[in-house]
């Protein structure tokens, strides 16, 4: 205890300071000066010691008031926002966008819907594969052109400006789609009495690199449907021309020449297995594309 | 008065860091973006310098001045196409501090839409989850960040249900999930009503306390408000970085010679005043320039 001033603060015996009963009865009367205000509320915040004795000090109608006001606080919600944070299924949500797989599982769905109802396909007269076949290859593109982030996302530039950009998320949602997709178009190949995936696979991931690499260059949604419609066009316009417009004929011609097709032969699957490594090594060589805003490529006029 | 020293004088040497903002903040050296390719390649940043440090900023500038592609660059969206970019102390152009940065970084940009069937809340919790912003903390981050930008009362809407001011702030929310070190706002008043940019004033100033914060704007208003230094920009040139207070008084040094402001000026503010004699004499000094080159 300091015996020159009632004021002064008093040194414990670990050596720390604590406010004297005078200073705080002082504060708590609104009497002390403010540099005294000042170091005791510096000193409040720390120490429990002198909050205590604080409480003591102060008048009893006061401390009620305090203590209801501070129950009040605590009591009160910290915000209106219940903040339900990242759970489980909503982190899984946003990794793997379900919407690109339900569309992937849709398309499977009518494929093997259309084969049915034409007869074509494995089951009928006609040859293996049907519809489905010429579909399979083409899944995917459809699953990776939703799971783009950037061009076509309403906050894509926002989205990139955060470490979870760039190509892990794209492929982490790639992944999804194909481990979905790949595994329904061969049940569905094979219910329906076809040759399973082993003719389509090799496309399949043909395509879905070469997309990937593509959306280095151009938006991915945009590499997505040119592969596409190069893969219709591909399989598709040599049998809708020779068919001459009655529509079973031209799908059944369409199956017919798919099937036979030269994308499928077993020379051609080693040219899709090469470009599967090709597009690949480009996608992995190309990989800061995924990293940055298309704008400095297209030129777009926004400065 | 030369309009360069300011520009030549700071900004050598980034790679070591330099100024006040060593190791933290944002620091540009020699910057030139090109956007396009052939013949439609058009340089929007031409060989600029800046060195921010924790405070509010304002880049300030006429339509097509480059402010928004100076803002990609620091969001690290748009790579630079000569000279050097450190943010925090890191090198943006490769990958893993690139990757730091992004971490510790807000970022507002000028347009965006909306997902139609995000909430508010859920929203801001999709960028905290991007931001990496993760472990029992992320809901209360969430829900600071949509309190400090006052739409606590609209966090359960759809976002197809706001307005195009609360769209914004929104949009301020996701940039301050993460509590970044380094806040980039591009025209963040467009479209909040008088009242609504007082506060967000207000929360700029808070922010400018231990952040930096860099805030593109063509409304010289935001700047007198709100912002410590001003950067401003024409052509994709740094034409001065200054305080608030310089740039007013450059306003004295160009009015007209009886001392009487310019014809249909009179009623403009000093920092306003200052702004466009800075412009001006920007453009004499670079037509001067081209002239000798015919």
């Amino acid at each position: 205890m300091s015996p020159r001033d009632d004021h002064a603060q008093s040194r414990t015996r670990e050596g720390g300071w604590h406010a004297g009963p005078a200073l705080l009865a002082a504060y708590a009367g609104g009497r002390a000066g403010p540099t005294d205000s000042w170091s005791v509320e510096m000193h409040l915040v720390s120490c429990a010691v002198c909050r205590a004795e604080l409480a003591l000090v102060l008048p009893a109608r006061e401390r009620a008031d305090l203590s209801l006001v501070r129950g009040r606080v605590l009591a009160a919600p910290a915000s209106s926002v219940t903040g339900a944070g990242l759970t489980v299924w909503v982190r899984a949500r946003w990794l793997l966008r379900p919407a690109a797989l339900v569309a992937a599982l849709v398309a499977v769905l009518v494929g093997a819907g259309v084969d049915q109802l034409a007869g074509v396909g494995g089951s009928g007269d006609g040859p293996a594969g049907g519809v489905l076949l010429l579909l399979a290859p083409a899944l995917p593109l459809a699953g990776v052109a939703l799971c783009s982030v950037g061009a076509g996302d309403p906050w894509g530039e926002a989205v990139l400006a955060t470490p979870s950009a760039g190509l892990r998320l794209t492929l982490w949602r790639t992944l999804a789609v194909l481990v979905l997709a790949v595994p329904a178009a061969a049940v569905a190949g094979l219910v329906l009495g076809g040759s399973g995936p082993v003719l389509w696979l090799l496309p399949c991931l043909a395509l879905t690199a070469l997309a990937l690499a593509g959306g280095t260059v151009v938006a991915l949604e945009r590499a997505a449907a040119v592969l596409a419609g190069a893969w219709v066009v591909l399989v598709a316009s040599p049998a809708v021309v020779g068919a001459g417009g009655e529509q079973v004929g031209a799908l059944r011609a369409l199956v017919a020449s798919a099937t036979q097709a030269q994308v499928f032969a077993p020379g051609a699957q080693l040219a899709w297995a090469v470009t599967v490594v090709v597009a690949t090594g480009l996608l992995v060589h190309r990989r800061a594309g995924y990293e940055h805003l298309l704008v400095t490529r297209q030129g777009g006029g926004l400065v | 008065m030369s309009t360069h020293d300011d520009s030549s004088g700071r900004g050598t040497g980034a790679g070591a860091g330099v100024g006040a903002g060593s190791g933290e903040g944002v620091q540009v050296c020699g910057l030139s973006v090109v956007l396009g390719r052939g013949r439609r390649a058009r340089r929007a940043v031409s060989d600029l310098d800046l060195d921010l440090g924790v405070g509010v900023h304002g880049l300030l500038g006429p339509n097509g001045a480059g402010k928004t592609t100076l803002m990609r660059v620091l969001a690290t969206v748009v790579p630079a196409t000569h000279g050097q970019v450190r943010m925090l102390g890191l090198d943006v152009s490769e990958a893993r501090e690139r990757r730091e940065v992004r971490r510790r970084l807000g970022y507002l940009p000028q347009t965006f839409g909306y997902y139609p069937r995000f909430t508010v809340e859920e929203f801001v919790t999709y960028f905290a989850w991007l931001k990496e912003v993760s472990g029992p903390g992320s809901g209360a981050a969430v829900a600071r960040a949509i309190e400090r930008v006052g739409l606590g009362d609209r966090a359960k809407d759809r976002m197809k249900t706001l307005s195009g001011g609360m769209l914004r702030r929104a949009g301020l929310a996701q940039a301050l999930v993460n509590e970044p070190e380094v806040l980039l706002l591009d025209e963040p008043t467009a479209g909040l009503d008088p009242e609504q940019r007082l506060d967000f004033r207000a929360l700029l100033r808070e922010l400018g306390v231990d952040t930096t914060v860099v805030v593109s704007t063509h409304l010289v208003e935001d700047v007198a408000s709100a912002c410590t230094r001003v950067s401003v920009l024409d052509t994709g040139r740094l034409v001065r970085s200054c305080t608030r207070e310089e740039l007013a008084n450059l306003a004295d040094d160009h009015s007209e010679p009886d001392g009487s402001a310019r014809p249909g000026h009179e009623h403009a503010s000093p920092i306003e005043l200052g702004y466009s004699a800075l412009l001006r004499s920007h453009r004499e000094h670079a037509a001067e320039l081209e002239e000798p080159r015919g």
